[in-house]
């Protein structure tokens, strides 16, 4: 059967739209947060992290590039992520996580009701805190990622708190528009580690729209999800399983794509068959 | 293969609207003749006062004497003459729906003892779900198989959907149909499907003698019903998907 005509690709269209960013002032804030910081570009794999990883290799191209492996990326991640570093000529440091998060949820119990509950440290804490820790000893305080506001409401009012702290310090006093471009996306932790989002405030289109634009190479994992019709809200490539939206269908999408992969782990997580 | 008087056939269900499934390649016909035979067994303990233990939770489960052919290899486990329903249309096609679901506060009221204060629909358990439904848009599913006529089309009979969400009207079954294919050799009726490809999970002695056909690959399966059981579980090699 010959295929349907994909008709206008959307992609193409967004990456032909001139950006509404003024990306040398991101640069010049990528810059100065090095600058002061030192630091680390903190990549997943996902389309946020790339995008953010092509703008700070135009101001360093040795920054250090730090992968924080859960254990449970999709295989196609770990592919990608060698091919990238080939090709970029990435300066990269995978950090394990302290405990894998297959290890956390197959110990504490909860995804198997004839397991014993058992007190595990939490999943944030083995995925992202502990190893983030380790990267800004070996690198220093800074940290570039791609968290963005609009991905969830903790995230938009973590970076609207930090903004509305931020001190200016500007000749003149800066309009509202300026004032996100130029302090916003910074969020300053109590362990004296400094984050900049380079792309705190885009959209999910302007992200897909700088790939496009750039030719970046994206994960393979999206083209897949895609292929399997999964809404643009689902394609997100962080870690195969964990706790997050499965009441969203995550495991759907995971036994479609991943058949093979979804029958070992259910084998250890019986009840990720619930969320099917 | 144990087969005497058993012969290769196919089995295809009329569909008013297409059949909604999660794992990549179709409902396998030796389970739901099981779970048909279950049905009916479970029936039976029921009228008859008796307490009924579900296969899933015994530790061997009981093999019910199914209407097919048994292919054993020369070694590995055996499994039944059956394959998995393939789309007679569009099998590359996929139609994404949703469905959604929130815990019902009444109906935990009347079988609860006592409730917490709040039953939470934003996280834990209870928590309201609005799920991907994932549809082959397709007017029939065929399976091949090996095995008795009469013996499948009776047990077929009594079945009126197949699939995810049969309640809510997906994978409704106009009618079935079951005929004689004395076109296949019992090898093929056994594990492929009408297209040539793989057409069930199948042992690697099985794949060897089938030659250069498409698969989904190699992984953890079950080989037999009832599937999910872990006794049940092997490394065998993946039906073909239904987007290949």
């Amino acid at each position: 059967m010959k295929p349907a005509d994909p008709g206008l690709d959307v992609r193409v269209l967004q990456g032909l739209r001139t950006s509404r960013r003024d990306l040398q002032l991101v640069r010049d804030r990528i810059r100065e947060h090095l600058d002061t910081h030192e630091g680390y570009v903190a990549f997943s794999g996902g389309k946020d992290s790339l995008v953010v990883l092509h703008l700070a290799l135009q101001v360093d191209p040795d920054v250090p590039v730090a992968f924080f492996d859960s254990g449970l990326e999709f295989p196609e991640t770990y592919v990608y992520l060698a091919e990238l570093t080939a090709a970029w000529d990435l300066n990269l440091d995978v950090v394990p996580a302290t405990m894998s998060a297959l290890d956390v949820m197959a110990a504490n119990g909860s995804w198997d009701h004839h397991a014993p509950t058992r007190d595990t440290p939490a999943m944030h804490r083995a995925l992202i805190t502990e190893p983030a820790a380790i990267a800004h000893d070996a690198h220093g305080a800074g940290e570039l990622w791609g968290v963005r506001a609009q991905e969830s409401r903790g995230r938009a009012a973590a970076y609207a708190n930090a903004l509305r702290a931020a001190e200016c310090a500007c000749e003149s006093p800066c309009t509202q528009r300026a004032r996100r471009a130029r302090h916003g996306g910074r969020i300053a932790r109590v362990d004296g580690t400094v984050a900049y989002g380079p792309v705190w405030d885009w959209t999910t289109e302007e992200i897909w729209g700088h790939i496009s634009r750039h030719q970046l190479p994206t994960n393979p994992v999206y083209d897949k999800l895609r292929r399997l019709g999964a809404p643009e809200h689902f394609l997100r490539v962080s870690a195969m399983l964990d706790g997050n939206r499965l009441e969203e269908g995550r495991v759907t999408w995971l036994r479609r794509g991943w058949p093979a992969l979804f029958e070992e782990l259910a084998a250890a997580l019986p009840r990720i068959r619930e969320y099917v | 293969m144990s087969a005497t008087n058993l012969e290769p056939m196919q089995v295809r269900a009329h569909l008013a609207a297409g059949i909604a499934q999660a794992a990549p390649w179709g409902i396998a016909l030796d389970g739901l003749l099981a779970s048909e035979l279950w049905a009916r067994q479970k029936a039976e303990h029921r009228a008859a006062g008796q307490p009924y233990v579900r296969a899933l939770e015994r530790d061997d489960p009981p093999d019910l004497d199914l209407p097919l052919a048994r292919c054993q290899p020369v070694d590995g486990p055996w499994h039944w003459a059956a394959t998995c329903a393939h789309p007679d249309q569009h099998h590359e096609r996929l139609d994404v729906r949703t469905w959604t679901g929130r815990v019902d506060a009444r109906a935990l009221e009347q079988v609860a003892t006592e409730l917490p204060k709040t039953v939470s629909q934003r996280q834990g358990r209870y928590r309201a779900r609005r799920m991907p439904l994932l549809v082959t848009p397709t007017t029939s599913v065929t399976w091949q198989a090996v095995g008795d006529l009469e013996g499948v089309r009776e047990l077929l009979e009594s079945i009126t959907s197949i699939g995810k969400k049969r309640a809510s009207g997906e994978g409704h079954v106009l009618r079935w149909e079951v005929t004689a294919a004395p076109e296949l050799d019992k090898l093929t009726a056994a594990h492929l499907h009408p297209d040539g490809t793989l057409g069930r999970p199948t042992p690697e002695a099985c794949r060897r003698l089938l030659g250069d056909v498409v698969d989904g690959g190699r992984g953890r399966a079950g080989i037999r019903p009832p599937y999910m059981h872990p006794a049940r579980q092997y490394d065998l090699y993946l039906p073909a998907l239904l987007s290949s």
